[in-house]
């Protein structure tokens, strides 16, 4: 892949002398700045997408705190249940 | 919007005064509109409160004719190719036109009005809709600055610009070569002569459509094979550019051409490319019109099919539609002519060097691959159109002078900075196979495989859009 990006270490071309690689860099950074700006359309885009995915998994577990809360009301009311608390409480009376 | 207004006469044509909220729409001839046509032109202008009129696809004798997106330049070559169209009563009283005015599209665009497609079929009709003539084509071609004269196409109702011989802008021509043979193209049954180089050739055919106001401006690298001087008197006005030292970025040898370029006109062409007569004016005649930011032409493989005739985008895929299709087949869909496309091939594409400066020319982030629908898209983007004029035709010798790969980095860079970009000149009935092994044979997108009525509307705007990749995609 090729090098695209200044290094630390490198020669900036903006400090070139030469008006051909000036120019050239002019160029590539008029190039970059469009293709942030598209790029930054489709990160918003993709931002967009994980946002309503991550509000679609918020909701998932809402519902399944619903259902967990509902299955332990469902247990509480269940006779062995029930039977094991009144043995349990007639135990503690002892 | 709850009004529409359907005109069947001239005497009708002006039902309404300029305050109506509604539309008009002419039917002709005995048209009518379909079960959802009234529906989705009113919801389409309800939605749209800065659109001046919407169109849609089209039955005629019970063939439904699918439509592209808004098209000025097509409306050159083939006026009726947007109607019946639905304009508000508001835009018709600015025009001063009635709704039955068959130059009413013309006028349209001399307006600069938006325009909405609808891809659903919107009206039946036993015959075509009744559209401009070629005085009418005429008028508006003096209108809008292109210095050409519309004759007959090659079908009914369509039409083709002949330049005017007197106007013949300045081009540069230029040509990022490495000096190549034809002799390597194993494959070109015209190379009489091995060791002739495929830029002689090129620069041969330059000479020989005998058109002056050109300037050729050569780029050469370390890599070139032979002597470049050599081929820099061939009787044409060369000029030879070295290359820097380093690995070859044909989108970098591009710019340095257009820097050095004296004219306001380029024309970026590859080596291995054969030019016909006319080509070049045939191009350069569309930019009198101000909103043309690009001009692309008509490609030949050495054996006569289409290589390239305007691109189209699926998936985030740019594809060459027609590949191996001979010109006449083509013409059914509309191949043979002048229309917006999203992108054209940088094999051959004319532009102003003013706009290509400001746009940051060929991008070198492309080194070799997507460099020139990534130019095609920033123009776009900057307002101006990129369209397709079939009569400039060439002989290209594809990649004959590098592997046509598409490297997984070059695709991953397209995705991170374009995505996925809706074409608005593809229908959404069009899809290609979505089998990795047939990418290539993408000649058959043009049939639809489950069509349906899609009733957003759509305008020509060019944005980048999260990729949801249908299929792996390595162009095989």
């Amino acid at each position: 892949m090729p090098q695209q990006h200044v290094t630390p270490e490198g020669p900036d071309p903006i400090d070139s002398t030469d008006p051909d690689e000036l120019r050239a860099e002019i160029l590539r950074l008029r190039d970059l700045s469009i293709g942030m700006t598209s790029h930054a359309e489709v990160l918003g885009e993709r931002l967009a997408d994980l946002q309503t995915r991550n509000e679609q998994l918020d909701s998932a577990v809402n519902e399944l705190n619903d259902l967990n809360q509902a299955l332990h009301v469902e247990l509480g009311r269940s006779p062995l249940i029930r039977i094991a608390r009144a043995v349990a409480r007639r135990l503690k009376l002892r | 919007m709850r009004l529409l207004h359907v005109v069947s006469s001239p005497a009708d044509g002006s039902p309404c005064d300029q305050n109506c909220q509604g539309a008009a729409i002419d039917l002709s001839n005995s048209g009518r509109l379909s079960e959802i046509g009234e529906r989705a032109i009113l919801d389409a202008l309800t939605q749209r409160r800065d659109a001046d009129a919407v169109y849609g696809d089209i039955e005629i004798s019970g063939v439904v004719e699918r439509r592209a997106a808004w098209s000025p330049t097509r409306l050159l070559a083939e006026p009726g190719a947007c109607l019946p169209l639905a304009v508000r009563c508001t835009t018709l009283a600015e025009l001063g036109c009635t709704a039955t005015d068959p130059a009413l599209v013309l006028r349209l665009v001399e307006h600069d009005s938006l325009v909405l497609h609808v891809p659903a079929v919107l009206s039946r009709h036993p015959q075509p809709p009744e559209c401009a003539d070629v005085a009418d084509i005429n008028s508006h071609l003096a209108e809008i600055g292109i210095a050409a004269t519309a004759v007959e196409g090659d079908q009914a109702g369509r039409f083709r610009l002949v330049p005017d011989p007197s106007e013949q802008p300045p081009v540069s021509i230029i040509i990022p070569t490495a000096g190549k043979s034809l002799g390597e193209a194993a494959t070109d049954p015209n190379a009489a002569r091995g060791d002739e180089l495929a830029v002689e050739r090129c620069l041969e055919r330059i000479a020989a459509t005998g058109r002056p106001n050109l300037e050729v401006i050569l780029i050469v690298g370390e890599e070139y094979q032979g002597d470049p001087e050599r081929i820099a008197s061939a009787g044409l006005p060369i000029r030879l550019e070295r290359r820097p030292p380093g690995e070859f970025n044909f989108s970098a040898a591009c710019n340095q051409g257009i820097l050095a370029a004296r004219n306001e006109l380029v024309l970026l062409l590859n080596d291995d490319t054969e030019l016909d007569p006319g080509a070049v004016d045939a191009m350069a005649v569309h930019f009198g019109d101000p909103s043309i930011g690009g001009v692309g032409a008509l490609l030949r493989y050495p054996d006569g099919t289409i290589q390239h005739a305007g691109m189209i985008m699926d998936n985030a895929h740019p594809l060459h539609p027609f590949v191996g299709w001979s010109i006449e087949d083509s013409q059914r869909y509309g191949g043979t002519v002048a229309r917006d496309v999203i992108s054209v091939t940088g094999a051959c594409f004319m532009s102003r060097r003013s706009l290509l400066l400001a746009l940051g020319a060929m991008s070198t982030h492309f080194p070799l691959s997507f460099n020139d629908v990534d130019l095609c898209l920033k123009i776009r983007r900057s307002g101006h159109r990129v369209i397709v004029e079939p009569a400039a035709t060439l002989v290209h010798r594809e990649s004959f002078s590098r592997v046509a790969e598409i490297f997984d980095w070059e695709w991953d860079r397209w995705i991170d900075r374009w995505g996925e970009v809706p074409d608005p000149w593809y229908h959404p009935d069009y899809r290609r196979p979505d089998d990795p092994e047939n990418l290539r044979l993408n000649a058959d997108h043009l049939e639809p495989t489950d069509p349906r009525d899609h009733c957003d509307p759509r305008d020509t705007t060019i944005k980048g859009h999260l990729h949801r990749p249908r299929i792996s995609h390595h162009l095989t």
